[in-house]
């Protein structure tokens, strides 16, 4: 039984909302959750009324509420990558991360954080991965389409070889890395939101919007493409130029995602998966639910990362992977099932 | 009407297709006969622009390049011959996305895929999961989803069919056919399938042709194709023809 789109997307909305009181009100210091809110009022309507101190304000202001909305952009845009992505190889095991586009982002970024200085990072390293993360699509999408469509045995195969690559880079550039460089980059491998900061959530709401709006123009194309390539074509769609746009977008979307937050797995894997069995297959509410869906993940996995052990913090990337790969797992044995 | 001329389709050391002169027509079936590797689902890839050869193939004396692909889409419906989904569509959604290149409104999509699918056999399967069908019925839902397709179509559309009766049991292979015979009769749609059973072939078809190793060895209404020199020649079997109450001739 299906759920229907809108009240799917009211109880996500809300949750979201729920998740993001939760985010701003909690955390390693000690703050009244009614002043914590207050605050920002305060900032939306320029009154005073939350009585707070400076550092107070400050930690709700500059630190809870830009790690608030990076962690809700960077999933919902990694939750559109991979219902995007999964879309265009027709196959619902593809995600940015299993097929290695992260990795090859990855690898990007810590060349940039290597090569330039610090106080240019907040352009260099988003353009750095987003730079391989799209020469690694390409060189996937090349090796995996085949003249019957795409391989997914070799897509996969092509995850693992990417990131044994990138891994083995990574692993040299840290090898030449001084120390607080050492520290900075493996923090940054495991995926965490620390960083978050104004410039680094502005380029994040930017492109999700650019995703976003321009995925949906293609929820129906992208429906047609689940049929086959030729059968899209028959129905009057230009396959190529839309594959071209995705591959670029996704690049985007991941190069970001992986500059702003590290490699954060699986959340492109599952949420799209989730609000399938929800909602159903259809891109026109599987995108925006999915959007929604991957913001609420990764907001929940967050504030998990920031609580359990405070005042010290888990990578976030470890809780992705710790409720993404089991799940990962119970889907191949679906699939075997299936095939059975 | 989709029409073809001086076609010349190379592929690789081993396989030509040579075809002089070759057209669709409104109002007819035209039945594709030939042993498997004589050409037949080339001839059909080459006719809705999926694979190229020098000559253009013309839809309605245009070009199909020449078409915008929406256009096109209107015009020129393709049933392949077996079409896996991963993705858990319900057989409604298939063959709503028949409305992809249509400009029907909400209320006249409804009313166009209900009537579409009741004609096509696959009414009670709506709200199915397409991919807990049969082969047979996932045959249907395309035919029905392509059907949608041509359902705008300002000029007489073409329907390309790549054995649909493959995975279709008797009753069922009759009603595709009886139905394809029907679009063609009653709403000029020009309709061209690659067809195994030679007796629906000289049952549905108007015209045929006989492909043998990427020639067109024989061209004309079905009893003078289908004949036991022909089927001796091509698929090496010996056959009887038979004659049936209605005077047509039956392969046995």
């Amino acid at each position: 039984m299906r759920a229907p789109t809108v009240p799917s997307a009211l109880v996500l909305g809300g949750l979201l909302l729920l998740g993001a009181l939760v985010s701003l009100t909690r955390g390693a210091m000690t703050i009244p959750a009614g002043d914590s809110l207050l605050a920002l009022a305060d900032v939306l309507l320029g009154s005073s009324t939350a009585e707070l101190a400076t550092h107070q304000r400050a930690v709700i202001l500059e630190l809870r509420l830009p790690r608030t909305l990076l962690a809700i952009f960077i999933g919902a845009i990694l939750a559109q990558c991979g219902a995007a992505m999964q879309g265009m190889f027709r196959n619902p095991l593809a995600d940015p991360g299993i097929i290695g586009v992260s990795a090859g982002a990855a690898v990007g970024a810590v060349l940039a954080i290597y090569l330039a200085p610090a106080d240019e990072a907040w352009w260099s390293v988003p353009l750095g991965a987003f730079s391989a993360g799209l020469a690694t699509s390409l060189l996937i999408y090349k090796l995996a389409r085949g003249s019957s469509g795409t391989s997914v045995f070799i897509l996969l195969l092509a995850g693992i070889a990417i990131s044994a690559l990138a891994g083995a880079f990574i692993g040299f550039i840290t090898y030449l890395s001084d120390d607080t460089r050492l520290r900075d980059l493996s923090l940054w491998q495991m995926g965490s939101l620390a960083s978050a900061d104004g410039p680094r959530v502005w380029i994040a709401m930017l492109a999700f919007a650019l995703l976003a709006l321009r995925l949906q123009r293609h929820a129906a194309a992208l429906n047609a493409l689940l049929l086959g390539e030729a059968e899209a074509r028959h129905l009057g769609i230009d396959v190529e130029s839309l594959k071209r746009e995705l591959v670029i977008l996704v690049a985007l979307g991941v190069g970001l995602a992986v500059s702003a937050a590290g490699v954060i797995g699986f959340v492109g894997l599952v949420v799209p998966h989730f609000v399938r069995m929800l909602a159903g297959p259809c891109h026109h509410g599987l995108l925006p639910l999915s959007a929604l869906c991957g913001g609420l993940l990764l907001l929940i996995a967050d504030v998990a990362a920031r609580l359990l052990l405070a005042p010290a913090e888990l990578p976030v990337g470890i809780l992705t992977a710790l409720l993404g790969a089991p799940f990962f797992i119970l889907l191949l044995f679906q699939q075997k099932q299936r095939s059975a | 009407m989709l029409e073809i001329r001086e076609l010349e389709f190379i592929r690789g050391a081993t396989f030509a297709l040579t075809i002089d002169h070759w057209q669709v027509v409104p109002g007819e079936v035209r039945a594709v006969l030939g042993t498997n590797g004589a050409g037949k689902s080339t001839l059909l890839k080459l006719l809705c622009g999926e694979q190229r050869s020098r000559q253009q193939v013309l839809l309605h004396a245009r070009a199909l390049d020449d078409w915008n692909p929406v256009e096109r889409a209107r015009h020129l419906g393709v049933l392949p011959q077996a079409s896996s989904l991963d993705f858990a569509f319900s057989a409604e959604e298939v063959v709503c996305l028949g409305l992809i290149p249509l400009t029907l409104g909400w209320r006249d999509a409804r009313q166009a895929v209900a009537a579409i699918m009741r004609a096509t056999d696959c009414a009670h399967l709506a709200r199915k999961n397409y991919r807990t069908l049969s082969g047979g019925e996932r045959q249907r839902v395309q035919l029905a989803r392509i059907l949608v397709q041509l359902s705008q179509a300002e000029r007489e559309p073409v329907l390309l069919l790549d054995e649909p009766t493959s995975a279709q049991d008797l009753g069922q292979q009759h009603r595709v056919l009886d139905l394809a015979r029907q679009l063609a009769t009653e709403r000029d749609y020009a309709v061209a399938a690659i067809l195994h059973d030679l007796n629906l072939a000289i049952r549905y078809a108007d015209q045929c042709i006989l492909l043998s190793a990427g020639e067109l060895v024989a061209s004309g209404v079905p009893a003078d194709v289908i004949t036991r020199e022909n089927i001796q020649r091509h698929w090496g079997y010996a056959a009887t023809i038979l004659t049936s109450a209605g005077g047509k001739p039956v392969i046995a």
